[in-house]
């Protein structure tokens, strides 16, 4: 993994309105740990980070869009390369923060993902 | 001449100022109708030996409006005849008004009503304009009264035996279909229900820009007469009034698809909103949001909560409204200089306090994009 490398965040439908992404999207869950999941984009393209997530019933994506490791060191986010549950999984580490300030790193996160636009979108498929 | 016949009383906010709207004059509309069926029975029932009725029967017979008295409104309506004398077949217009009122009265009451099925189906358009808390009473014979309400016309509908009827509504949707050669098009629900609808050439143009851009989400509100069945389902638009393009991040219709959310939406995991809350929400949205400031962006939180989000510039914000006590966390960044403002308000607050601070939040940092 290089500072340029792409983290690949799968976009739920309900957390697009209007063609926007919400913020919530590049933060983890209460259920998650503190972690958020994404794909190292050196090892597989976004498309096939869609098509291996979709596979899974329970699970939905209209797309993917990215944050780079540079710009999550730059939030002093640490991103494990954990290889669970596929070989190319990261988690980028949200545990040493508390709940406003993992928002605060979300915003940030949001409107870089937006600046670089969608990797991958369902229509495209 | 005319003869004072009727003195329903209409109840309801509508109501109030002790007028009439216009649009309730089409369900008299549909009365006078009625009567003239009902009139009509009765007069053969007193002659069985007849096949019709006299020719002329109803000639020179209308109903008018002659007055609107208080409380809260009373439409005074009364049987005009062409003749200078009343007609000697007035009396079946009595009969028949007793026999409306009772069938209204067995409907309240849970009762099979006597008319029969052809002549309660009249009830598809008689009582159609009322909205849901509005009633219109009628005396009876009796001294009691009887309530239509769209509750007591439902169950008169149904025991009219109908495959399905129309009511009046206003629908939300997009346009993913135009048949101009057919003259019609197809509105689409939030939730995936699509239902025909007649094209008229004065929604001509704003049907087709809105069918134009179907695929950037483009939002119409309809208003109408839908035909619904038995199961309670809308069928399609019988007419269309009015077709109005929405602002593709109007509140009330996003609240509306966020209330289809099921507990796990999110990949299992989320708990779907409170119904009643999105709509005090949206109510509250409403009354209180400044029209000033651009529209939120509305979002799902997994906790069944609502997240309203802005971009002002540079400033990314950001309100997390817990449901259904309408607390909401406030902060907004900005992305060039981690500058943040942070603060909690209280939505349902009776005296609009936190309305009014989020107001001013954004305005300030709306002039500061300016």
């Amino acid at each position: 993994m290089t500072p340029d490398t792409l983290l690949l965040r799968q976009i739920h439908p309900s957390f697009i309105q209007d063609g926007r992404v919400t913020s919530q999207a590049f933060r983890p869950t209460p259920k998650d740990e503190f972690l958020l999941s994404v794909d190292d984009g050196d090892r597989v393209t976004a498309e096939a980070s869609w098509q291996r997530f979709i596979a899974n019933p329970a699970c939905k994506s209209v797309g993917v869009q990215a944050l780079s490791h540079t710009e999550c060191t730059a939030q002093a986010l640490t991103v494990i390369e954990d290889g669970n549950p596929h070989p190319e999984h990261c988690s980028v580490d949200f545990t040493a923060f508390d709940k406003k300030a993992i928002e605060k790193k979300s915003k940030l996160l949001r409107a870089q993902a937006e600046t670089r636009g969608w990797l991958f979108r369902e229509a495209m498929a | 001449m005319n003869q004072e016949f009727l003195r329903p009383r209409l109840v309801g906010r509508r109501f109030d100022e002790h007028t009439l709207p216009l649009d309730i004059l089409k369900d008299f509309s549909a009365l006078e109708e009625m009567l003239i069926e009902v009139a009509k029975r009765q007069y053969l029932a007193a002659h069985p030996e007849r096949q019709r009725t006299p020719k002329g029967f109803t000639k020179g017979l209308e109903l008018h409006l002659t007055a609107v008295e208080e409380g809260s409104a009373i439409p005074v309506i009364a049987l005009a005849f062409a003749t200078l004398f009343p007609s000697a077949d007035a009396d079946y217009f009595d009969q028949a008004k007793d026999q409306i009122v009772e069938a209204i009265a067995a409907a309240e009451q849970g009762q099979q009503p006597t008319l029969p099925p052809e002549l309660l189906r009249y009830f598809d358009r008689f009582g159609r304009g009322l909205h849901e808390g509005e009633a219109m009473e009628f005396s009876r014979s009796n001294g009691q009264t009887a309530s239509l309400t769209p509750a007591t016309r439902e169950r008169l509908l149904r025991a009219s035996q109908a495959e399905s009827w129309t009511e009046e509504a206003t629908l939300k949707g997009r346009i993913p279909e135009v048949d101009q050669a057919d003259h019609g098009f197809e509105l689409e629900l939030c939730n995936g229900i699509k239902l025909k609808a007649p094209l008229l050439e004065a929604h001509r143009k704003t049907v087709l820009d809105a069918h134009y851009s179907y695929r950037a989400g483009m939002l119409v509100s309809i208003k109408g007469v839908i035909q619904r069945d038995r199961a309670d389902r809308p069928k399609c638009f019988e007419l269309v009034e009015h077709v109005t393009p929405l602002d593709p991040l109007d509140i009330e219709t996003r609240l509306e698809e966020l209330a289809q959310l099921q507990d796990g939406w999110l990949d299992g995991k989320g708990l779907a909103p409170d119904r009643a809350s999105l709509i005090r929400l949206a109510q509250t949205f409403d009354e209180r949001f400044s029209t000033d400031l651009p529209l939120p962006y509305l979002y799902p939180t997994p906790e069944g909560g609502v997240q309203a989000e802005w971009t002002l510039g540079s400033w990314e914000i950001s309100l997390e409204i817990t449901l259904p006590n309408l607390a909401a966390d406030y902060q907004a960044v900005h992305t060039a200089t981690g500058d943040t403002r942070e603060q909690t308000l209280l939505l349902a607050a009776e005296d609009g306090s936190g309305w009014t601070a989020l107001n001013d939040a954004l305005a300030q940092l709306q002039e500061a994009k300016a």
